[in-house]
């Protein structure tokens, strides 16, 4: 059977059936609109999605894909109708082979897709460099607002999807952002506010296993906590007061502030619903990961380290469904400081020094970099598909998505993208997918990566048919992705 | 380049085209500039006349920290952890744009709030002095709550707010002691958005009254202390506020007097200072360079602090002083590594630098470390300092091109020629490097060098750049000669006020044409040597600053 809730505890569904007549009418038209795929209908598992951001353009594209020397080079057409410029290739063609940036990914080649060409508009009027924008561009399709101070016009995919799927299944955590070292957001918020991951583990660890709820091993103190979460949650009812006069006199933009706190009480509430009224579900239902150790964040040695908790997070997470939207910043692009000094890299300049080298030597540890954060992706990718999920793994209805602010040299035009898993939600793996080419140049054939954000949007169940800034004749999903 | 095809909604803000690089990229106009076109897609996004100042700005962490820690801990700092952090990246981290609750901030918050409550509450009559045998403790409450909420709010309480936490107050009192039950409404006024977002509504007036409106006292009083003290207005403030004083120059000026020669506007005016020079962003001390050690670090960061203080506090330097002093501050360590002599022991101590070498805060090893890259010199960071944060000149995004080829053979300034030579990027790059260039003489450490080292041998650095696009134009050798111009451009100590403007309205004027900035700016320069807690102090006393486009704000209802 299949139901808006599918994959949630019972407690959860109960609560959210038990929400009143008045969200009811808005309740069934998105969740039929949650249930497109008649493939993730029939698993009745939950729908993931995970963006990894993976700074940095390619250089000159050596160690992506082809071979370390070269683009791939395909030299037979593959034209197929709705997009003559599209080119697929199965990773069973001998010519298609993982550069070095892209070998962690060679255990997982079965769910794999590679794509590359894909454009966004670059502004040449608007703020911030070709990274500034493409950070901003990646994930809400569009630009900066003008003299905004960095705000962008619209809600990065991730917040977007968090939006919506929250008023389905009520998750802990609408989203979790997360991020390594970011120096730029590439998260925004539903009034364009930056969304900037929260980078210590410690801190992430508490606020998504901290022990709201009772161990049951120690009655008294056990009471203690309960009388405390309620405290807790009558200060919340003053405040929540307290925002409905604030609120009052504000315009649309200070408005959004103060809904952005109400949203934040909200969700603090039902987690706090849900440690008063079932108070030690939270202490067995799933497995913790260990917590964390203090870690200094800001140094750039502990990088790995970091990395590593985070996906760990990240599973645990998944594993109790408390979120199914997460977004990981990875480091930051148009700012220099963003020093390497870890292993296997081991350099003290900075990502973006590297990514401009051009000398052998240079270019060598900027592809390591690159290889370094696609191995993040692909070990998540590894543990989800460790555990088991629906007749599959948790792979199989978790797309991860690595995407980057800039293409090859600089610009915008010529994007590449990882998607590993997504089984369920309709992905057909395997594949090396081009639209246009370096050739081409902006604005001739490549198509926008917007298009791609449609296609995930409809992935995991929504009905859009356009994400970010409309571009003459892209619209609608990607052709041939998922399927 | 893609020219004419659709770029959203920002297609309608005029084009700059590369070939005509000027580097001066102003903001639309705000009046002139047609609004966006409604989104396509994602949610729609409402209110974004350029001209609408946000009423109502959060506290950045920090704010938080401090207010919390004056109103509730006698001063004493709270042993939390620090806030979610903001990426303040060339600007500062109090910008409006940037801070919003989430779940990050709240969660902090309800931590920290715990914390100060529990505190606070155990010596909840240090704060109302009432008598419980005699008045009862739900006098005593309400008194609490008047008292103390005057201060977590700046303002005195309506009497709804006095409703809502008098009837928390008792509600809590049924399952829990009078100590536990005031702070949970402590709890509730520091989680409160009344207490997290500063007002600068102004009063309630009747709809049409005008274009403009003031910001009431008790807002003033706001504006004043989180800009000097980075926290909540102190009693004898509110006083002011309340006696009318702020809303008349004499008043400000003398609250504002009063204000300064209190140790802790240091705290304002030295994040002001810190944030605009950039020193100590995460990441920036890692150098491939084996005295780039923490230790280090913490020095050079320390010594910008001493040098800052000295110069602004102590010496009320000028603009020029500001870019010309030779003073500094050297412990030991620092010495060695930097290579001047005759300072020894860990404690810093005044020193005199060489004045040929010297360009007061351009040449802070802290400064100059933040804008090098892990080895050598970056003529792009130190040119993209210059211009835009020293003269204001916003510059275009860069044209995709591809990359100058690194040789570790080829000196720095030889490679960054390319720039130059390719027509696509000379346009802005002719702007950019030469500034640069003249600090080519300081390392990655801030260390004075004649010499680049190669791979292979040395080149000898000149110093040599040009400044283009100011009102002090030229050629000039070396870091100090760039300062002495900065020193006389007027461009620049303009450009200086409007970097102060943009951290006192959370807001750029950097960037942004608005007549009310122009008045605050012109305002703060009218003496002709003007010194850094003078200039901030004509800002906060110029009534332009509490003045309010009209437009972002739901008018109040009859």
């Amino acid at each position: 059977m299949s139901t808006p809730f599918a994959g949630w505890s019972r407690r959860r569904v109960l609560r959210q059936l038990a929400v009143g007549a008045g969200a009811v009418p808005t309740l069934a038209p998105l969740g039929r609109a949650f249930l497109p795929n008649a493939h993730a209908a029939s698993t009745g598992a939950p729908r993931r999605v995970v963006f990894i951001d993976v700074p940095l353009g390619l250089g000159g594209a050596d160690g992506w894909i082809g071979s370390d020397q070269h683009f791939l080079d395909i030299p037979s057409h593959t034209p197929l109708h709705d997009s003559p410029d599209r080119e697929v290739v199965p990773f069973t063609d001998p010519r298609v082979k993982l550069g070095t940036m892209l070998t962690p990914f060679a255990p997982l080649i079965g769910d794999l897709t590679v794509m590359q060409y894909l454009q966004c508009l670059w502004r040449e009027n608007d703020t911030g460099s070709t990274h500034g924008q493409g950070a901003v561009l990646g994930l809400t399709g569009s630009g900066f607002k003008p003299n905004k101070d960095g705000t962008a016009q619209r809600a990065s995919i991730d917040q977007y999807l968090a939006s919506k799927v929250g008023k389905i299944v009520t998750p802990a955590f609408p989203s979790l952002n997360l991020a390594v070292s970011p120096t730029t957001a590439t998260s925004f918020a539903l009034d364009g506010t930056p969304v900037v991951g929260n980078q210590d583990p410690v801190a992430v660890y508490g606020q998504l296993f901290g022990g709201l709820a009772n161990s049951g091993a120690d009655a008294k103190a056990d009471a203690a906590r309960l009388a405390r979460l309620a405290r807790r949650k009558s200060v919340l009812d003053v405040v929540t007061a307290d925002l409905s006069s604030f609120r009052k006199r504000l315009g649309t933009e200070d408005r959004a502030r103060a809904d952005a706190q109400l949203d934040a009480i909200r969700a603090l509430e039902r987690r706090l619903g849900d440690a008063i009224t079932s108070p030690t579900a939270g202490a067995s239902a799933c497995a913790r990961p260990a917590r964390p150790m203090p870690i200094d964040v800001d140094d750039s040695a502990n990088i790995p380290k970091l990395a590593g908790i985070m996906t760990d997070i990240v599973v645990a997470a998944f594993a109790c469904d408390l979120t199914r939207i997460v977004a990981i910043q990875n480091y930051g692009s148009d700012y220099h400081h963003s020093q390497c000094n870890f292993d296997p890299i081991n350099t003290k300049e900075s990502y973006h020094s590297l990514s401009h080298a051009t000398d052998a030597a240079g270019y060598a540890k900027f592809v390591a970099l690159k290889k370094f954060f696609y191995g993040r992706a692909a070990e998540l990718a590894m543990k989800l598909k460790q555990i088991p999920e629906a007749g599959g793994s948790m792979l199989d209805n978790t797309l991860i998505v690595a995407h980057a602010e800039l293409g090859t040299n600089h610009t915008l035009d010529q994007l590449h993208h990882v998607t590993i898993g997504g089984k369920n939600l309709g992905v057909r793996n395997g594949r090396y997918m081009k639209w246009g080419g370096p050739e081409q140049g902006h604005g001739v054939n490549n198509l926008e990566h917007n298009r791609l954000l449609v296609s995930i949007l409809n992935m995991m169940g929504l009905p859009d048919e356009q994400y970010g800034d409309e571009v003459e004749g892209n619209r609608g999903p990607l052709p041939g992705f998922p399927g | 380049m893609r020219l004419g095809r659709k770029a959203g909604a920002t297609a309608l803000v005029p084009m700059i085209l590369l070939s005509g690089c000027t580097g001066i990229v102003k903001g639309s106009d705000p009046v002139a500039a047609k609004p966006p076109e409604p989104p396509v897609g994602g949610p729609p996004l409402g209110g974004e006349e350029p001209a609408a100042d946000a009423r109502v700005r959060r506290l950045t962490a920090t704010e938080i920290e401090r207010s919390i820690e004056d109103v509730f801990l006698a001063g004493q700092r709270d042993e939390g952890p620090p806030g979610p952090r903001v990426l303040a990246r060339e600007s500062f981290d109090n910008q409006i744009a940037n801070l919003t609750v989430g779940a990050d901030l709240l969660d902090w918050l309800v931590a920290k709030s715990e914390r100060a409550a529990a505190k606070a509450s155990t010596r909840w009559s240090t704060f109302a002095p009432c008598d419980v045998a005699a008045h009862g403790e739900a006098a005593c409450a309400r008194t609490f709550i008047t008292t103390v909420g005057r201060r977590t709010f700046r303002r005195p309480l309506v009497s709804e707010e006095i409703t809502r936490l008098t009837g928390l107050y008792a509600a809590t009192r049924k399952a829990n002691d009078h100590a536990t039950s005031l702070a949970t409404v402590i709890e509730a006024m520091l989680q409160s958005p009344q207490f997290l977002f500063r007002s600068e509504l102004g009063a309630p007036q009747a709809k049409g009254a005008g274009n403009f409106v003031t910001l009431t006292p008790y807002e003033r009083a706001s504006v004043l202390s989180y800009a000097l003290w980075q926290s909540a207005p102190d009693d004898a403030l509110l006083d002011a506020a309340e006696g009318g004083e702020l809303a008349t120059p004499d008043g400000l000026k003398t609250s504002i007097a009063r204000m300064l020669a209190d140790p802790r506007s240091r705290r304002g005016v030295m994040a002001f200072l810190q944030q605009w020079l950039e020193i100590d962003t995460p990441g920036a001390f890692v150098k491939d360079d084996p005295a780039a050690t923490p230790a280090i670090r913490a020095a050079v960061v320390e010594q910008a602090r001493l040098v800052l203080e000295d110069l602004v506090f102590t010496k009320s330097a000028s603009w020029k002083g500001l870019l010309s002093s030779s003073t500094t501050f050297l412990n030991g360590p620092l010495a060695a590594v930097l290579g001047a002599k005759g300072v020894t022991g860990d404690a810093f101590a005044r020193t005199t630098g060489d004045a040929s070498k010297s360009a007061g805060l351009l040449t802070l090893p802290a400064f100059l470390a933040a804008h090098s890259p892990g080895k050598g010199s970056s003529p792009i960071f130190f040119g993209l300092f210059v211009r835009r944060r020293m003269l204001c000149l916003e510059m275009p995004s860069p044209p995709a091109a591809p990359f100058p080829k690194s040789d570790p053979n080829v000196s720095t300034r030889e490679r960054y020629r390319q720039h130059t030579d390719d027509p696509k990027c000379r346009a802005c790059h002719a702007l950019i490097d030469p500034i640069g260039y003249g600090f080519e003489r300081f390392d990655a450490l801030g260390r004075y060098r004649e010499v680049e080292t190669l791979a292979q041998g040395t080149v000898p650095l000149s110093g040599e750049g040009q400044l283009l696009d100011s009102d002090v134009d030229g050629p000039f050798i070396g870091v100090t000669a760039l300062a002495a111009r900065l020193g006389e451009s007027t461009m620049a100590r303009s450009c200086f006020a409007k970097q102060m403007l943009t951290y006192l309205l959370g807001r750029s004027a950097a960037q942004t044409e608005y007549a009310g900035d122009e008045r605050l700016v012109d305002g703060a320069l009218r003496a002709p040597d003007t010194d850094a807690t003078s200039m901030i102090a004509a800002l906060l006393g110029n009534e332009a600053l509490f003045t309010r486009d009209a437009r972002n704000l739901m008018e109040a209802k009859p």
